[in-house]
């Protein structure tokens, strides 16, 4: 059975600083969710105090029904992956992987099984007897993840650690933990300031920001409808644009200052911030689009071109499929993908 | 593949590192062979010659004679080391997980006596401890000179592991203190504890200045018998001292020449 872990109104205060401000969660049992978040966004904290490491001002954490609060780290049967590892340098990876076990009065012949079970599980089997300092980082970050899962944790909670290795290391590391946990079916909690590993990993997504939930949901609702510019601006790309929107002979209509864009009626009236992620702005024809832009500088990211655009003073962002490579300077038309447009009310501005 | 003749600058280093080599053990070795020989073989006139029959003799009258007060340096020696134990490896593993306001201030305070003169810090023990007497007032002193050090070791070893993310993990994995303490401290600490203790070991063993200056016992340490020995008898008396003393610091200084080779193969493997 999944742990359903919980946790209720936590509080953590640095002084005046108020590190997490009374965080509510329910986790889905058996899957991943992945808190993300810039950094000092509370979410390392968030985690520890999950873990047990960081005691709450106020606030719960339950496991199952029961109240772990109190409950030092030790006796909470959690597995934790450090950012760092903080793997024993005294020990062979085997003994490392044989930590949780040995505190537990486990014999050593069955110990020395279930160790190296894990081993196997991450694809480490061979290097057992190696010691910490002969590992390279990624092998490192197995031994960190099998000395967590070698005793069977309720539920495994990993703090940034993919961060400390090279791009296309994560992205293998990533694919590998994302089958190795559905396989094992465990409730796991997932911390990262990297938005794209926390879309590529979640189950479900949880945005933090200066001690808040911004936003929760599954990475494709949060990304399609963020609730505020900040996830708006913090996950992935996006133009924030400001506008008005009215009535205008029967038609509701939103100004942006460079454009007119028709809305479907029931949108309200008044100020407000539209969303427009680079992907869904198209360049077109000059004449066929909804505004004309001039290119003022292009990167070139193998599948697809970043421009950026300026139109009437404002400055935008737009993809372009890799094959059309407009120049700098180029005046090109851009059409909106009207039905990705996202209105988010004007006062988000003041945030 | 022929082999190259070294760089002029090389030979030229190994021919300065020669000299200097030659410069310190010339005095080493003409005390061991002054211990054996008659001084007349080395070509110095002494009062008072055993003669050519009692090339052990000397080693023989020293152990009569100091017998006690090479028996008292090793006592003092071993419980300095002891005792050092005991506080340094607590108190340095306070300073670096329980970190109070202030406790950085205190850690560099404890290395004060390091910086005093022995005539100073004699009288200052004297005055701090008007009770204590004799072996019980030189260990005292030699706990303070060697104390900081031992404290100081602990405390960077913890450092540099970062004791209180391992000291973590294992929490998270489900260790108790005691299991903490036991296969996470004590392990970490366990290098610079041996090398803390064998550097303590040979201070202690040669320390002159405050144990000469405590001691109103008759029986002392027995770098004070070399000092009577040079002041008082035959240089083939007092060179069988400098070798009985050199004999006792000798393991312990192998011992952290060894250590020392580990550590920084360590270092090179892990670079």
């Amino acid at each position: 059975m999944s742990a359903r872990l919980e946790i209720d109104r936590l509080c953590k205060r640095y002084g005046a600083v108020a590190a997490v401000e009374s965080l509510s969660h329910r986790f889905a049992p058996g899957k991943l969710t992945v808190i993300v978040g810039p950094s000092g966004s509370g979410k390392t904290t968030a985690l520890s105090m999950i873990a047990g490491l960081v005691a709450p001002d106020t606030g719960r954490v339950t496991c199952d029904g029961e109240d772990i609060t109190q409950r030092p780290a030790e006796r909470r049967d959690f597995g934790v992956v450090f950012q760092s590892y903080a793997l024993f340098p005294h020990m062979s990876v085997r003994e490392n992987a044989e930590f949780g076990l040995r505190v537990r009065g486990v014999p050593a012949a069955a110990r020395r099984q279930r160790a190296n079970a894990a081993l196997e599980r991450v694809r480490i089997g061979a290097l057992a007897e190696r010691r910490i300092d002969q590992l390279s980082g990624g092998e490192q970050q197995r031994v960190a993840l099998a000395r967590a899962l070698a005793y069977e944790p309720r539920v495994l909670l990993l703090d940034e650690p993919l961060s400390a290795l090279d791009a296309q290391l994560r992205e293998q590391l990533r694919v590998e933990l994302l089958a190795l946990l559905e396989a094992l079916g465990l409730t796991a909690v997932y911390v990262t300031h990297d938005q794209v590993e926390a879309m590529a990993l979640a189950h479900e997504l949880i945005v933090m920001n200066a001690g808040r939930i911004e936003q929760r949901g599954a990475p494709q609702h949060v990304y399609a409808e963020p609730a505020n510019r900040f996830v708006a601006g913090f996950l992935g790309s996006a133009n924030l644009l400001d506008g008005v929107c009215s009535e205008r002979g029967g038609r509701r209509v939103l100004a942006l200052g460079f454009a007119q864009l028709e809305l479907p009626n029931g949108a309200p009236s008044g100020s407000c911030c539209a969303v427009l992620r680079p992907e869904d702005l198209e360049i077109v024809e000059t004449s066929s689009g909804h505004f004309a832009a001039v290119v003022e500088a292009t990167s070139f990211l193998g599948d697809r071109v970043r421009l950026q655009l300026e139109a009437a003073g404002t400055r935008l962002l737009a993809d372009a499929p890799s094959r059309v490579l407009p120049v700098r300077g180029e005046r090109v038309g851009v059409r909106v993908r009207m039905s990705r447009l996202r209105l988010l009310p004007a006062e988000e501005k003041a945030r | 593949m022929s082999r190259r003749r070294p760089e002029p600058e090389l030979r030229l280093a190994a021919a300065v590192s020669l000299v200097l080599a030659a410069f310190v053990l010339a005095p080493i070795a003409i005390v061991v062979l002054g211990s054996v020989l008659p001084s007349t073989a080395l070509g110095l006139a002494s009062e008072a010659e055993p003669g050519w029959g009692s090339q052990l003799g000397a080693f023989r009258y020293l152990i009569q004679h100091y017998g006690l007060w090479l028996a008292m340096s090793g006592r003092i020696a071993l419980l300095a080391v002891l005792i050092g134990l005991a506080i340094a490896a607590p108190a340095g593993y306070a300073f670096v997980r329980h970190p109070f306001p202030g406790s950085r201030i205190l850690e560099e305070l404890v290395l004060l006596p390091l910086s005093l003169p022995g005539i100073a810090l004699s009288v200052a023990l004297l005055a701090a401890y008007p009770d204590l007497r004799g072996s019980a007032l030189v260990l005292a002193g030699h706990l303070l000179y060697t104390l900081p050090f031992f404290v100081r070791s602990v405390t960077s070893a913890l450092r540099t592991r970062d004791i209180a993310e391992l000291e973590a993990a294992a929490r998270t994995l489900g260790a108790s203190f005691g299991q903490r303490l036991r296969w996470i401290v004590l392990p970490t600490l366990q290098p610079a504890l041996v090398l803390g203790a064998l550097i303590v070991f040979t201070v202690s063993w040669g320390e002159f200045n405050v144990s000469y200056l405590l001691n109103s016992g008759p029986t002392q340490t027995f770098p004070a018998a070399l000092y009577n020995t040079y002041a008082n008898e035959s240089f083939q008396r007092s060179s069988a001292a400098t070798v009985i003393f050199l004999a006792g610091a000798a393991p312990a200084l192998l011992a952290i020449q060894w250590l020392g080779g580990l550590g920084s193969g360590d270092a090179e493997r892990s670079a």
